[in-house]
């Protein structure tokens, strides 16, 4: 699928991908963004960032990543990313239990250092582990209703609804954007209150990265 | 195509791939380029001389050294800014940092941390085990013996620094430090860095919250602003800080993703000289690439701040560059100053600090308390080696437990369980006295005078 430049765009959205350490969040981010999977990544140190284009109901919606370490010992650098973002991937890890009794801590962690609005999405990654699964998806489902979160399963080695957790947090977030538009005042999405991370109509199409490649 | 992968390397046990003269995994050669420069015999002979003149500085082991740093110091500073001949590298660093008094005055303890300890981070390391240096070869292999030195330095240190435990990037320095000594010195070494010998160049940089790092990256900011305005403003406006590019800089001291012979140049000055040449390696990086970073918008501004071009990262470019760049008395005034702001947190990293000094005592007092219980130390060193197969392998088999709940893609063969038995490969009786703890010793201190290239 041929895609516009990278930067031409309607929209830019911020959205954080946090979760205990190891879960999966930098492969998620990669098979996202460059739809690669790297058995052999190292452990994140403080942030890593990454952005990709994609068109999300029928608007150009540019996604701007950004990929924290998992341990607690660096809330204290990855809290500051928190701010101003739209969306959070809380992400676990369907074989290992801990992960996701954390992830009441995690959005705890949200509430405290996030916009309230946030779009909270919560990804049970590592589904191609059939066999270590120790985390029924009904519990998981019912805990993110409970929650009032969107829940899915995905497997960034394998590919699985990667594609779709992205897509589906961020048409909430469009929806969110443009319904406060439209009650803020006109229809027209040029009169969004944003912060610094929501750029719009962002017309800046001077210079062009290799695409990421879809899938 | 992932899977097949990850079959493959199972399959291998040791991975015949071209490696750089580091050990690092070698990229697949793209042109002819790839044809291995030989050193003129001009460059050899220069090497040699300056081998020559380190040895007689250093004395037979290190006999001299301390002597030399007290009457020529600047020699000494000199000398290590040209970088440390590689093969003195191990020695030279064990000496600078002051590890190697530790080591002497602390017999026994490493062994005792790794044998008989248990530290709540182990899960954590052992996470974190192979997503260190994955592409050294020294720690590629699954349970080899790197993977195993590396949780073995990790896991000692965790438990004698239970405030600071393991945190992630750790792992990272302790690889370096294998590459280029033994478990036991390189654990030492981790102490000399982050509790002080001569002194603590990293000390507090791993306490909770991470304070250290936090006032490093804001003084770099103020750094960057003071000596390159232009980008400094440049930055401001596109809303880039440190900590979206510089924490790793800090936190691993450059061994986290920059180029080995360069990481290994800056860990020379690093152990000498202290946290001020990051700033200023940091600074050099900057004003190198001021000119186009300076053009960039936000995102291709991020991406450049990570991925610095070649050219940028030579050591004999970069480093002069480097150590032309003023900080130190900045940074004593920003240090004062913030440490006015942020009285509290001052406080109580100072308190920590006192902590940590009565830690080391209070180790070293442990361990000559469990000697004088033994009656015999030589019946008491065999009698250690005996059980020690037992001890040492606790580690492994969570280690290698873990594995196997970790067996991506479910693909793990039944043949591999038998790894999984005898996680050290050995069986019992190899490790007994006659003749087979030689043989143990390798397999659990596996890299004794191990030396790249």
């Amino acid at each position: 699928m041929a895609r516009r430049p990278d930067e031409e765009y309607d929209y830019l959205f911020k959205v954080v991908l946090i979760g205990d350490s190891g879960v999966g969040k930098s492969n998620l981010l990669s098979r996202f963004t460059r739809n690669e999977f790297c058995l052999e990544s190292k452990s994140t140190i403080g942030v890593e960032f990454a952005t990709r284009t994609l068109q999300v109901e029928g608007r150009t919606v540019k996604a701007q990543i950004w990929d924290t370490a998992g341990q607690e010992r660096y809330r204290a650098i990855t809290s500051a990313y928190y701010r101003g973002a739209l969306g959070a991937l809380l992400v676990y890890d369907v074989t290992k239990p801990t992960t996701f009794e954390n992830v009441s801590r995690w959005l705890k962690e949200l509430r405290d250092h996030a916009d309230s609005n946030i779009v909270i999405m919560l990804i049970g990654n590592k589904t191609d582990l059939k066999h270590l699964k120790a985390l029924a998806t009904e519990d998981a489902q019912s805990f993110a209703e409970k929650e009032g979160l969107s829940f899915i399963e995905t497997s960034a080695l394998e590919a699985t609804n990667v594609e779709k957790a992205f897509q589906t947090i961020l048409a909430e977030i469009y929806r969110i954007i443009s319904k406060k538009s439209l009650s803020s005042n006109e229809a027209a999405p040029t009169t969004i209150k944003e912060g610094q991370t929501l750029v719009v109509g962002a017309q800046d199409s001077s210079t062009k990265k290799p695409c990421c490649s879809s899938s | 195509m992932e899977k097949k992968f990850v079959d493959d390397d199972e399959l291998r046990p040791v991975p015949l791939v071209k490696v750089d003269r580091f050990g690092f995994v070698k990229p697949e050669v793209k042109s002819a380029d790839g044809i291995v420069k030989s050193r003129s015999a001009f460059e050899n002979d220069r090497e040699e001389r300056r081998i020559r003149k380190w040895r007689k500085m250093i004395g037979v082991g290190g006999s001299d050294w301390k002597h030399y740093v007290k009457r020529k110091p600047h020699v000494v500073r000199r000398r290590i800014r040209k970088g440390i001949p590689d093969c003195l590298r191990g020695l030279v660093w064990q000496l600078i940092s002051g590890s190697r008094d530790l080591l002497l005055m602390n017999p026994g303890v490493y062994e005792q941390l790794v044998i008989y300890e248990t530290s709540a981070s182990e899960l954590d390391i052992i996470r974190d085990i192979s997503r260190t240096f994955p592409s050294h070869v020294f720690f590629q292999q699954r349970h080899g013996p790197g993977q195993r030195s590396l949780y073995n330095v990790l896991k000692a240190y965790s438990v004698y620094d239970r405030d600071v435990g393991y945190v992630q990037g750790m792992g990272f320095l302790a690889g370096l430090l294998l590459l280029y000594m033994c478990e036991e010195d390189a654990f030492w070494l981790m102490v000399a860095l982050l509790k002080g010998a001569v002194h603590a160049p990293m000390e507090g940089l791993y306490l909770a919250g991470l304070p250290l790092v936090q006032q490093y990256l804001s003084q770099f900011e103020q750094l960057v602003r003071e000596h390159l305005p232009k980008l400094g403003e440049h930055f401001t406006q596109e809303m880039i800080n440190p900590s979206m590019y510089a924490s790793q800089w800090f936190i691993t001291v450059f061994s986290y993703s920059f180029p080995f012979p360069l990481a290994l140049r800056i860990w020379d000055v690093f152990l000498y000289e202290g946290v001020q040449i990051v700033f200023k390696v940091g600074l050099a990086l900057l004003k190198y690439c001021h000119d186009d970073l300076v053009k960039l918008p936000f995102e291709k501004l991020i991406h450049a701040l990570r991925n610095f071009p070649e050219d940028a990262m030579n050591p004999d470019t970069l480093l002069p560059m480097a150590y032309s760049i003023k900080v130190s008395k900045r940074l004593e005034e920003m240090n004062q100053e913030y440490q006015k702001k942020n009285g509290k947190l001052a406080e109580s990293h100072a308190i920590y600090q006192r902590s940590l000094r009565s830690d080391v005592k209070l180790c070293i007092s442990l361990v000559w308390s469990i000697k004088s219980i033994t009656l015999d130390l030589i019946s008491y060193w065999f009698f250690l080696k005996k059980i020690s197969f037992f001890f040492v392998s606790q580690p492994f088999i969570l280690f290698c437990l873990y594995d196997l709940m970790e067996t991506k893609g479910g693909k793990k063969k039944s043949s591999s369980t038998i790894f999984y038995e005898a996680p050290l490969g050995y069986s019992i009786e190899d490790v007994r006295p006659h003749g087979g703890i030689k043989k143990f010793k390798s397999a659990a201190y596996s890299n004794f005078a191990r030396k790249p290239s």
